[in-house]
């Protein structure tokens, strides 16, 4: 999505002056000084996203809300704080922190950057003039950030894979499967700590999803040891390698990743748990390496090796009817579908031991219709 | 006799009476509280205050009922943000194109 004109970014939609939430006008929530025509001038004490400071802007009215994102994982972005901590990064370390904060925090969203104005990774701006939107868009806000992973697999913007059946058939939006809790509050780990929320199973959805539902391969074997994904996402999702960050010669902080790949690879569940008991899951690379913040210092994430660089993903393509699924041998047997070793960079051996299968599940004899 | 023992059952009385709101008046000062009462209630020390005299009573000011007309609202006027920001006109003319912050070593997606 290209990114507004600079004057696009600021224009305020006269309608939006009819608001609510323009009642206390522009400086009660931005600053700046009022009383002048000079730009400079106007802009003196201007706090451009008045989201940075929730309480003010928003939390006068929405105090509950405001309350509960204070510490949701939008705002506070505790995916990573976990998994930079499991790999061994100090938040006491102001090396690790110039660099946490310097690369990893453009993704941090208060309530402007959902209900208000493009995503940073958008390069920001106003969504519809100043309106504020009760449900996010799910293209410009969702997408804004979660694109590449999500919403591309969602609508089936990769060649040769299809979209999500729920998008397809259902035009479901993000909302109608993840709550409002969700994007508000949020846990302290990642958004694969506790229950799986959602759940493909819960109520007003599969809920009738179990061995013997009549439905070939629902049987205990396999909804016991494989996550729903394994066998109903549509094809390859991607997956992102190689990612170093620092300064150029002028200061300008910069990021680099190889090339992203498009893969579909099952391995063994890294988070197995009562919540999450399935024995296979699919797994999707993230572009860690091990010197990700050499630029800053030496040895920044010393246990770098107690995170798999595979992890556990949920991709967005679903569909009843996936090449996997068609028979049995379609999954059995087929090698390159699961996590073995020699997908995996030597390099990263050991924060994957656990993760790589090493015995591919046989081919079984077709039982015929 | 009789008569004498009418003054004894009332000097009784009387005594006993008295006995009573001494016990009264002694478990209502602080400190002389039951055991259990003490046990609730949490020490709080007593302060020590500056006579007040007649004078300054009189002065005092006397204590109002709130104002609880509504008044305006105290947020600063924002009628020049409004004019320029809903013009696109004076925006194109005063925009200003940010520095180019995006490196050349920057590569792959984010």
């Amino acid at each position: 999505m290209p990114p507004l004109e600079v004057w696009q970014k600021v224009l305020v939609d006269p309608k939006f002056l009819d608001d609510v939430h323009a009642k206390p006008g522009c400086i009660a929530c931005h600053g700046g000084t009022p009383n002048t025509d000079d730009k400079k001038e106007a802009h003196k004490g201007l706090l451009p996203k008045a989201g940075n400071e929730p309480e003010r802007a928003c939390g006068t009215c929405h105090v509950g809300i405001v309350e509960q994102t204070r510490d949701g994982l939008h705002r506070m972005l505790w995916g990573y704080q976990t998994v930079l901590k499991r790999r061994g990064a100090d938040f006491t370390n102001p090396k690790l922190v110039v660099a946490y904060t310097t690369h990893c925090t453009k993704c941090h969203a208060d309530c402007g950057d959902c209900h208000i104005s493009r995503p940073a990774a958008l390069d920001g701006g106003l969504i519809k003039g100043h309106k504020v939107k009760r449900v996010a868009s799910v293209f410009i806000t969702c997408g804004g950030c979660h694109s590449a992973r999500v919403l591309d697999e969602y609508k089936g913007a990769h060649e040769g894979i299809p979209a999500s059946v729920h998008w397809e058939k259902q035009g479901m939006p993000c909302t109608k499967c993840h709550t409002v809790e969700e994007y508000h509050a949020g846990v302290h780990g990642t958004r694969y700590t506790g229950k799986p929320q959602p759940s493909c199973t819960q109520a007003g959805c599969h809920e009738d999803v179990r061995p013997g539902d009549g439905i070939e391969q629902h049987d205990e074997t396999h909804l016991k040891g494989l996550a729903c994904q394994v066998c109903h996402a549509a094809g390859a999702y991607k997956s992102c390698f190689n990612c170093h960050t620092g300064r150029d010669e002028k200061g300008i902080p910069y990021f680099a990743t190889d090339p992203s790949q498009l893969t579909f690879k099952i391995g063994r569940n890294p988070l197995k748990s009562e919540d999450r008991p399935w024995d296979y899951v699919l797994l999707r690379h993230a572009p860690a390496t091990h010197d990700l913040f050499g630029y800053y210092g030496e040895n920044l994430l010393p246990d770098f090796d107690n995170e798999p660089t595979w992890k556990y993903t949920t991709p967005h393509n679903t569909r009843r009817q996936t090449p996997q699924n068609a028979s049995c041998n379609a999954c059995h047997g087929q090698r390159e579908l699961f996590l073995t070793e020699e997908d995996v960079a030597p390099a990263e051996r050991d924060a994957n031991r656990a993760v790589i299968v090493t015995d591919i599940p046989e081919p079984v004899e077709e039982v015929g219709p | 006799m009789k008569r004498m023992r009418w003054v004894h059952v009332w000097s009784g009385v009387v005594i006993g009476l008295l006995l009573v709101a001494v016990a009264f008046w002694l478990l209502a000062q602080p400190g002389v509280a039951g055991p259990s009462d003490r046990a609730a209630k949490p020490h709080v020390p007593v302060q020590v205050q500056a006579q007040t005299t007649w004078g300054e009573t009189l002065r005092a000011p006397v204590p109002q009922a709130p104002d609880l007309t509504p008044t305006a609202t105290p947020y600063p006027p924002s009628d020049n943000c409004v004019t320029c920001h809903t013009d696109k006109a004076k925006l194109k003319e005063l925009a200003e194109e940010p520095q180019k912050v995006k490196s050349e070593k920057a590569a792959g997606e984010g």
